[in-house]
């Protein structure tokens, strides 16, 4: 039962859950590292998981994604050459190409506007999850949230309108997402 | 001008996709994870069970030479008496490093240290013993991940759940800083 029930949670997820570490990380071995430690996690947890099972992984996704960050930036790693990540990834070369500056740009953001801006706009949470899944208060993701969105501002400046489908600016209100 | 960026976050990573055996992987690492965790358990079980065999077998022999101290106190009792588990959270301690100074309990929930234990969201609120101990630790049966250092600290908090369930409510935090149980439930001390 206990097996079933995480397997069937497991296919769900996986993707979601990885796609998400690797906004948080910017690196497609990081995330995959992540994402296998994240699915650990709950599946030790799993009896004792009542509710949501998501939450739970978004709340350990966040903090991993924060320890690894701090990992990295006390040991650096010096890469062996330049587009190792494209080569053990050639049909995604293009996407990881084409959106290299979406990615490029979010690894600029310090590590907790990064969450913010992706478990609200990737994840779909709404500040009161974002607050739960990082252990901080609604107060901190709005501030947070703003910050990020002044720094994407920032750093995108000319090219927003190259990114610019023109479909909605960003949402800063509880509940707007869906 | 505005940028849709949820838009913009789905484009980049549509695309990308894990590895297909990373469900396989994960599960196989959270099964290592449980068959640590059931022999550490095991391991302290077996610990605890020889200090109590020696603390009997001692028994006769130091009533024997010490009669003054088995004498019935007329003292009132000030501490409660450390129960069972907490003893045994002690002695499981005592495998992962050194004790010393006083050793403090609380009585306490799961919900309630939540914040402390950095517990789930999903955790029942269930009764616990939370056990902290002042020394110097170093979890070796700790998960580590590759390249990464087995966790060390000065101040160990164990959690253990007053009735064995499958509830959950067991776990452990390691820290340099210190650590006051007090808002969780009355503090007990004893010497380990």
């Amino acid at each position: 039962m206990r097996r079933e029930r995480f397997d069937e949670f497991a296919a769900s997820a996986t993707t979601r859950l990885w796609r998400a570490a690797y906004l948080l990380v910017g690196d497609y071995h990081l995330a995959e590292d992540l994402t296998q430690d994240v699915l650990a996690r709950v599946y030790v947890a799993w009896p004792r998981i009542n509710g949501d099972p998501y939450g739970y992984a978004y709340r350990a996704m966040a903090n991993a994604a924060a320890n690894q960050r701090r990992w990295t930036s006390r040991h650096p790693e010096v890469p062996l050459s330049s587009g190792t990540r494209e080569a053990v990834i050639p049909d995604a070369a293009d996407a990881v190409v084409a959106h290299a500056e979406l990615i490029a740009v979010l690894g600029q953001l310090p590590a907790r506007q990064r969450a913010v801006v992706v478990l609200r706009y990737f994840l779909d949470l709404t500040e009161t999850d974002t607050a739960d899944a990082l252990n901080v208060s609604v107060g901190t993701v709005k501030s947070q949230h703003a910050r990020a969105v002044g720094h994407l501002r920032d750093l995108l400046g000319e090219d927003l309108a190259a990114l610019d489908d023109g479909a909605l600016a960003l949402p800063s209100q509880e509940g707007s997402s869906p | 001008m505005t940028l849709d960026l949820r838009q913009e976050m789905h484009a980049a990573t549509a695309e990308l996709n894990p590895s297909s055996d990373l469900v396989a992987r994960a599960q196989q690492d959270g099964r290592r994870r449980l068959r640590l965790r059931r022999q550490w358990t095991l391991g302290a079980t077996v610990a605890a069970v020889a200090l109590v065999a020696f603390s009997a077998a001692n028994l006769d022999s130091m009533r024997a030479n010490h009669p003054e101290r088995f004498a019935p106190s007329t003292a009132t009792a000030s501490a409660i008496a450390p129960p069972a588990a907490v003893l045994q959270a002690v002695a499981e301690a005592k495998t992962e490093g050194t004790v010393s100074g006083p050793v403090e309990w609380v009585r306490t929930t799961s919900q309630k240290v939540a914040a402390l234990s950095h517990d789930g969201p999903g955790s029942p609120d269930i009764p616990i013993y939370a056990v902290h101990l002042s020394g110097h630790f170093v979890l070796n049966s700790a998960f580590v991940p590759p390249g990464g250092k087995i966790p060390t600290g000065t101040e160990l908090v164990v959690f253990i759940p007053v009735a064995s369930t499958d509830q959950g409510g067991d776990g452990v935090l390691l820290n340099d800083g210190p650590i006051d149980l007090s808002p969780y439930g009355e503090v007990h001390t004893f010497q380990p």
